[in-house]
């Protein structure tokens, strides 16, 4: 594989009047699927759109798949899909015709935009319900026909900005999924924001943290949940027996009730994972879960942690 | 971390195919916004109101004609006209104000209120592409209530004539004046009515909008020329007047308002000219 530089910025700076949006931005990011968190008004979405070349930076520079994203935005766009955070799609068309309208606005033939507006369509699992008018649709059926709109035109980069948000638990993990599909198994980069680490270390490869317009960290997501991988654990009666038959096996766990917090070493993860399971087996008691525990942005900045800066 | 999730369930199951093929670019890109638009403009692809609402004022704007060309074609020998080419807009006025108030506001309102304009321009366009593709559209839209009455009635008139030769003879000079004026007020008043439609989040207050940047200065101006000569300057400030004006003066008819007939050719042109632009700076700051 060829290590195409997806996107690259170079102290990239926005000023809005009295708000810095950006703050002199280092980046470079390879292919894959990269989280871009922070939390709201971070500058997450300026990012983006100064990628599409919507926003013109007050200083510094950001190229795309090697172009500049000011002054060759049309080429960043032939080859970018773009799927905002907020709604952007008009309830009076079918959303078949709008994805293939959409797909005619990036350049393709009209029988090929028809072809590729319905099978992007039918790739986030839209079926029936794309010939019918949006007005009805669900907040998982408009998110999902916002990011066929951003995939029609065989985009080789996807910015994704918060694409889980609205979304029920089972709506976001079928999103999730979809965007772990597109990204692995299409082959297409993605760039997704959120404001939920659970979300990204779900599906991300690698990720970037920004707040209040500075780069805070970026790199692989192995590198931020390395150090304080946690297991979730319940179980239907206490858990503090379970914590104690651990510690004799070398397993640290926290027990508060009916939930066991472990820390595991991704090295180790299977013989911690097969520790678990033996000495709930042992304890008796039914296993309710047992899960990947759920990083948010507050665990990322603790004071345990520190913010170590970006690299 | 590298292995794909398993493929959940039927719908999902479909490999991905990728696009080697053409990509063709921004003008047509263009192209494609101004059909969609037009077609969305007369409720193509969308619901029966819209159609319903263009396409009767359309046929609306057809009936003067419809009558001249009827009473061309049965009434009295001598030519006796019920509407001549240079009142015809004064006849149907209203009809080409709702039709302009009501697609402008579904135009570029519709864009605005779905939040639809960035997902435009996140694709290989420039801002006055947009801007030059609505225009485009709802000017051409226009061409339906000004261009296509007009010429119904001038074929109407010509096949009614009793001597279609010398019929054409002394009518063809109408013509041009024709193509002219339902090129420049379809113009003006598609720029003038996207322009306001911008302004107004809601569609009934778009359309209330574009009605009252029309109506009102109308108003004033026919009541301020009423009392005193002097305030004929005021008419500039009228898209109507301006329109009604430069379309008498390509006519070679007088214009109603006492100036000579070249600032109103110059006045028309700027209108159209200013609205256009405004409207193109006004989008670029929208996303």
């Amino acid at each position: 594989m060829i290590p195409v530089p997806l996107i690259r910025t170079a102290a990239l700076t926005k000023h809005y009047p009295g708000v810095v949006a950006l703050d002199a931005v280092d980046l470079s990011v390879e292919s894959g699927i990269v989280g871009l968190v922070g939390p709201n008004g971070a500058g997450k979405s300026t990012l983006i759109k100064i990628l599409l070349g919507l926003l013109t930076p007050t200083s510094g520079a950001a190229t795309v798949l090697g172009f500049d994203a000011g002054r060759e935005s049309l080429r960043v766009r032939e080859l970018v899909g773009y799927a905002p955070e907020h709604e952007c799609l008009p309830a009076d068309l079918s959303a078949v015709d709008f994805v293939v309208h959409m797909a005619r606005m990036s350049g393709l033939p009209a029988a090929v935009a028809r072809e590729r507006g319905d099978a992007a369509l039918r790739y986030v699992g839209l079926a029936e319900e794309r010939y019918r008018r949006m007005h009805g649709y669900s907040t998982g059926m408009k998110q999902r026909v916002k990011l066929a709109q951003a995939l029609v035109h065989d985009p080789k980069l996807l910015l994704l900005d918060e694409p889980a948000n609205g979304l029920d638990p089972e709506g976001r993990e079928e999103m999730l999924a979809l965007i772990e599909r597109i990204g692995h198994e299409f082959g297409i980069s993605i760039v997704m924001s959120s404001h939920l680490l659970s979300e990204i270390e779900r599906v991300c490869d690698s990720l970037i943290v920004i707040e209040q317009g500075k780069l805070v960290r970026a790199g692989e997501i192995a590198d931020f949940t390395g150090v304080t991988h946690l297991l979730v654990v319940e179980v239907d009666g206490a858990a503090a027996p379970i914590a104690r038959r651990l510690a004799t096996v070398d397993v640290k766990a926290k027990a508060a009730g009916r939930l066991l917090e472990v820390s595991v070493d991704p090295a180790e993860a299977t013989l911690v994972h097969d520790a678990i399971v033996a000495a709930v087996a042992e304890e008796g008691l039914p296993l309710v879960r047992l899960e990947q525990g759920r990083h948010t942005l507050a665990d990322l900045f603790s004071p345990a942690e520190g913010g170590a800066p970006a690299a | 971390m590298t292995a794909g999730p398993a493929p959940r369930g039927a719908i999902y199951d479909l490999g991905y195919e990728g696009y080697d093929g053409p990509r063709r670019g921004r003008r047509y890109a263009v192209w494609s916004l101004y059909v969609l638009s037009l077609r969305n403009a007369f409720g193509l692809g969308r619901g029966t109101l819209p159609k319903f609402l263009a396409f009767g004022l359309v046929i609306v704007a057809l009936i003067p004609a419809l009558i001249q060309v009827i009473i061309a074609a049965l009434g009295p020998e001598e030519d006796f006209s019920f509407v001549r080419p240079h009142e015809y807009y004064g006849f149907i006025q209203a009809i080409i104000l709702l039709f302009t108030a009501a697609l402008a506001s579904d135009l570029v309102g519709n864009d605005r209120r779905f939040g639809t304009l960035v997902l435009y321009f996140s694709r290989p366009i420039r801002w006055a592409d947009y801007g030059a593709a609505k225009l485009a559209a709802l000017a051409t839209g226009l061409l339906a209530v000004t261009l296509l009455p007009q010429t119904v009635m001038f074929l109407g008139n010509w096949l009614g004539a009793a001597d279609a030769l010398e019929w054409a003879g002394a009518n063809a000079v109408d013509f041009a004046p024709i193509v002219g004026s339902g090129l420049m007020i379809s113009i003006t008043f598609a720029a003038v009515g996207l322009l306001t439609a911008t302004y107004a989040e809601r569609r009934a207050f778009a359309i209330i909008s574009v009605l009252a940047l029309f109506l009102i200065p109308f108003i004033v101006v026919e009541g301020i020329t009423e009392i005193s000569d002097d305030a004929k300057y005021a008419a500039f400030a009228s898209p109507v007047h301006v329109m009604r004006s430069f379309t008498l003066v390509l006519f070679n008819e007088v214009p109603t308002i006492d100036l000579p007939g070249s600032v109103f050719i110059l006045a028309a042109f700027a209108y159209a000219a200013a609205a256009a632009a405004l409207l193109l700076t006004r989008l670029r700051s929208s996303v």
